[in-house]
């Protein structure tokens, strides 16, 4: 763990702070009794002079009045000596009024030096010696009379003060450090047992960590109630923090897996299969070996998703990788790269012809009938091979040629594998620079709608014109809808491109209302990726309000088929286009799976056959018996019936002998562009007044 | 010490000697019993301060002083203190007021011997202590008679007679002055080494507290009957010495007990030769007078004056007594013309 240079450790902030506490602590203590014996010393010293005071007194009174002078100056050398007092001084009366003097005035004074001096009273020195002495008492002497006959002054000497004080003071110095060093070291050693060492514990094995930064061991629960309480919270996050942590991982771990495997087949993904084919790359270029892709793609399965829905879309998704891994050793990779498209990567591969059988067996494989849920289905798939070295140096490189190929294959009838060529590569791109130039089209407005009339052939009138999307490419002319259309659903492109149809088509419909023009109801085609906007309908009914149109001149077609993959979903939502005013009709129908018990409840008003049933009438009896069924199917449930796709008139004949009135198709009109559309309102308008 | 005058009882001519010495002693004794009048001031002048003149020893010491001073061209004034302390005090206050030129003091003891010698010094009066001392040193000199060798002297006296005797076996029992005094320590050392030197041993010491006649009996009375063999008595002071004859006698032991002293009264100069005592010790109070008076003017002549001077003490015994006569009564009995 860092520590701050500068941060110092409890020990010696816990020095810090007892040192100086215990040190003032003491130190008043010992001011405190330094005072208190000070003032004792000095009663002490009061009482002793007084009382030494006295005994002299006593001592000497006798002596004055006998005149032994000698024998009480003895007395005062004594005391001074023996006492250690600063000086003792007597006036004797008697003695001076014999000597013709107020006083005769002796005594003696103890020096510094211990050395006691007889007082002389003319010497100055010896009144200042007075003077300096710590403290004085005196009293009269006086006879047995009571008369006063001289006067005794004894003068305390500081010296004893100053040595017993001087001696407390050292004393309490000594006291005090002895007794700071003793509690602090006591302080300092109870600290350190029971702080400073549970602390320190703690601290090393939190430090002793793994590489995740964790402590490897608990942190050992002992010391103090707070140590052992901070103890426990340590180790309570450290399990927390290691639940967390293998949850952590355990996501960590679910989520490397989900990034680098396929949720529903559980096979290697995109990123997994790109990293792998990029060792292998590498490894081959050691061993100077070959590796293949192989880009599967299954053929026709958006119409087992889009008839059988995705539930058993994703049953057919495992079974071929069922199939798909049993064709493979063990050491090859399979993905999914998404929807129906697998990839395959075969290493140490000695020749290309390698990678063919293994397609080959893999073609094999996935022919063989497949039985999902009481449904036996068949399905075939598109294999593109590429070769690492012969056909790109990196991933990227293989996993686009061999999707080239892929497409080469289908193109060329599915169900078989295709080697990459360098026109695999030129078709890719210019898939890629038509993708490009949609977008620029739909921005550049390049994408319009072209409009099929739907005619009531029974009275010749127009009912209404179907809007069909058309890209005049400024370079390349008209487009075909059969190149961008799959480009724009595969794309996602085909959301935007619908609406700016529809826009184009409302607004070129609110125009010839306006000019007069009947143009009937604008049919447009929707795909059900529409429904999964929730606010699909307020978009449309925010165009019908911006365009001028109105919404019972929209019909919205939708295919059985896509309806059909998520019918709870798609009714929904047509129930909300149905409130809305806005008619619906059920396009291709016939060509689907549809279930009758859905159809009933869809609030659909009109059927549209399709035109594969429509363009071998009136020879195909298949045709004809289906025709007629629907025509039937529509009449017994009431909803309108049309038949997209005439050509001929005997088609438009026999539609009409079976109750189909309502025909759309190159009898009458092939999709017109909308200044070409206005002139045939105008055209067939006369037409059928002159009619 | 000074010694009592009190007359002897038992001789003729003693007491003859006794009152000649009474009529010479009776003349200074005025002199110095009253406040002496200041002499001439042309003169310069001395003072004595006796502790008390009536008391002979000091009395000779002072016709001693005042015959040297006035050989010297001094006049003197003496003082007696009659053993009174503030009379003691009063008088050197006296002398001091008189601006004497120096002071010779026989002080009434040693301690109060400090104080005069520190009020003297402070009038700036040298000061000589003559036999008591003082516990004071401030002094020019010291006078005082060689106790340690006279005690030693005497007590060769009292060897010779017990081994003459031979009686070296007997004992001897000591009736001393008290010993805290330096003059009794100093007489009884040399006394025990007089005794040591020759064999024999002391028998008990009794310690003088009144110095009453009764008292020295009682002493004498109790040795002699305590201790069997004891064949002499030594006397520290001279001024009982019948209380211990009466006392030997009283016993029956007389002639069986010798009898010796120190110090020496007017009668020892039969005394001795009739063999009653064998001998005495005897201080020159006389000489210590002149020697104090001649110490004194030497130091006021600016000379060296040695600090302590020990006078000899006579060791006199019926063989020397004698010889010595002429001294004895000039030194020790002061039986001299006064100036």
């Amino acid at each position: 763990m860092p520590r701050s240079p500068t941060s110092p450790s409890i020990f010696v902030l816990l020095l810090g702070i007892i040192l100086p506490t215990v040190f003032l602590t003491v130190a008043s203590s010992a001011a405190v009794d330094y005072f208190v014996s000070k003032q004792r010393i000095y009663a002490e010293m009061q009482e002793r002079t007084s009382r030494s005071l006295h005994t002299l007194q006593q001592n000497i009174t006798g002596l004055m009045e006998a005149y032994a002078v000698n024998e009480y100056e003895k007395i005062l050398a004594n005391e001074v000596r023996q006492d250690a007092n600063c000086a003792v001084l007597v006036k004797d009366y008697n003695l001076g009024k014999i000597l013709g003097e107020t006083a005769y005035i002796t005594g003696k004074l103890r020096t510094a030096g211990s050395q006691v001096l007889e007082f002389e009273p003319d010497n100055t020195s010896h009144w200042r010696h007075l003077d300096n002495c710590y403290y004085s008492d005196s009293r009269d002497i006086l006879n047995a009379a009571g008369a006063p006959i001289g006067h005794i002054s004894l003068y305390a000497s500081g010296a004893e003060l100053d040595a017993r004080l001087g001696a407390i003071i050292r004393e309490s110095l000594l006291n005090t450090l002895i007794i700071c060093t003793l509690i602090v070291l006591i302080l300092l050693l109870m600290t350190r047992r029971f702080i400073l060492t549970p602390l320190n514990a703690i601290i090393t094995t939190i430090g002793n960590t793994d590489k995740g930064g964790i402590p490897i061991q608990m942190v050992p629960d002992g010391g103090p109630r707070e140590v052992r309480t901070l103890a426990r919270s340590i180790n309570t996050m450290i399990t927390s923090i290691r639940e967390s942590r293998l949850d952590l991982q355990a996501q960590k771990d679910t989520l490397d897996h989900m990034a680098h495997h396929d949720a529903l087949t559980g096979l290697a993904n995109r990123t997994l299969f790109n990293d792998r084919l990029n060792h292998a790359i590498m490894q081959a270029v050691r061993q100077n070996s070959k590796v293949a892709v192989l880009f599967v793609d299954l053929d026709h399965f958006k119409t087992i998703n889009d008839s059988l829905g995705h539930n058993t879309g994703d049953k057919v998704l495992n079974i071929i990788t069922n199939r798909l891994t049993r064709c493979l050793r063990a050491e090859d990779t399979l993905a999914r790269q998404g929807g129906d498209e697998f990839t395959i990567l075969l290493e140490g591969l000695e020749d290309s012809d390698q990678a063919a059988s293994v397609a080959a067996k893999i073609l094999q494989a996935i022919g063989r009938p497949l039985q999902v849920e009481q449904t036996e289905l068949y399905i075939s798939c598109s294999i593109g091979i590429s070769l690492f070295p012969d056909h790109g140096q990196t991933a990227n490189e293989l996993l686009m040629q061999a999707d080239s190929a892929m497409y080469q294959a289908k193109s060329e009838g599915r169900n078989d594998y295709q080697y990459f060529n360098i026109e695999l590569t030129q078709q890719a791109l210019e898939r890629l620079s038509l993708e490009a130039q949609l977008r620029t089209g739909l921005l550049n407005g390049e994408l319009i709608p072209f409009y099929q009339p739907q005619i009531d052939a029974a009275n010749g009138t127009i009912i209404g014109f179907e809007a069909l999307a058309r890209w005049q490419h400024p370079e390349h002319g008209m487009i075909s809808p059969a190149r961008f259309i799959p480009l724009a659903e595969s794309t996602g492109l085909i959301h935007q491109l619908d609406l700016a149809i529809i826009r184009q088509a409302m607004t070129q419909f609110a125009s010839w209302h306006h000019q007069g023009f009947n143009p009937g109801v604008l049919s447009v085609n929707l795909t059900v990726r529409h429904f999964q906007h929730q606010t699909f309908v307020e978009t449309l009914q925010q165009l019908i309000e911006e365009t001028g149109f109105r919404a019972e001149w929209l019909e919205i077609e939708v295919t059985e088929s896509q309806l059909m993959t998520k019918p709870e979903a798609a009714i929904n939502v047509l129930q909300q286009i149905h409130q809305a005013g806005i008619r619906i009709a059920l396009d291709d129908f016939g060509t689907g799976y549809s279930s009758l018990s859905y159809l009933k409840r869809l609030p659909i008003t009109k059927l549209k056959i399709d035109q594969s049933f429509v363009r071998e009438l009136p020879h195909d009896e298949e045709d004809i018996s289906i025709t007629c069924a629907v025509i039937a199917l529509a009449e017994s449930l009431g909803l309108e019936i049309i038949a997209e796709g005439a050509e001929t008139g005997e088609q438009v004949d026999f539609l009409l002998d079976h109750g189909c009135r309502q025909i759309q198709g190159y009898f009458y009109s092939r999709p017109l562009p909308g200044r070409k559309a206005e002139r045939f309102i105008l055209d067939y308008e006369g037409l059928a007044r002159r009619a | 010490m000074p010694k009592d005058f009190a007359a002897p009882a038992n001789a003729p001519w003693p007491l003859v000697l006794a009152l000649l010495l009474c009529s010479i002693l009776i003349s200074p004794a005025r002199a110095v019993d009253s406040e002496p009048a200041p002499e001439e001031s042309t003169t310069p002048q001395l003072a004595y301060i006796a502790s008390d003149t009536r008391i002979p020893f000091w009395n000779i010491m002072a016709r001693g002083i005042r015959r040297q001073a006035a050989e010297l061209g001094y006049g003197v004034n003496i003082y007696s203190a009659h053993n009174d302390a503030r009379r003691e005090l009063e008088l050197l206050a006296t002398a001091i007021d008189h601006q004497v030129k120096g002071l010779i003091i026989s002080p009434t003891n040693s301690s109060a011997a400090t104080t005069l010698i520190k009020l003297a010094s402070r009038a700036d009066i040298p000061v000589i202590i003559a036999d008591i001392g003082a516990d004071s040193d401030d002094y020019v000199s010291y006078i005082s008679a060689d106790n340690y060798t006279g005690a030693y002297q005497i007590g060769q006296v009292l060897t010779h007679a017990l081994e003459t005797r031979g009686w070296q076996q007997g004992r001897v029992g000591i009736i001393a002055i008290p010993q805290k005094r330096l003059n009794g320590q100093a007489r009884t050392t040399g006394f025990m080494r007089a005794l040591h030197e020759a064999g024999i041993y002391n028998a008990a010491m009794r310690q003088q507290v009144d110095f009453s006649y009764d008292e020295t009996y009682a002493f004498s009375r109790e040795l002699i009957d305590t201790i069997p063999n004891l064949r002499a008595l030594w006397l520290q002071g001279s001024d009982r010495y019948q209380a211990a004859l009466d006392a030997i006698a009283d016993s029956g032991r007389k002639g069986e007990i010798l009898l010796i002293t120190f110090d020496a009264e007017p009668e020892f100069l039969h005394l001795i030769p009739s063999g009653v005592l064998v001998g005495a010790a005897m201080q020159q109070p006389f000489l210590m007078g002149e020697q104090s008076v001649i110490s004194l003017h030497q130091h006021l002549q600016g000379q060296n004056v040695e600090h302590n001077q020990k006078l000899p003490v006579l060791a006199i015994s019926a063989d020397n007594l004698d010889e010595n006569r002429m001294i004895i009564q000039r030194n020790v009995l002061g039986l001299e013309t006064t100036p």
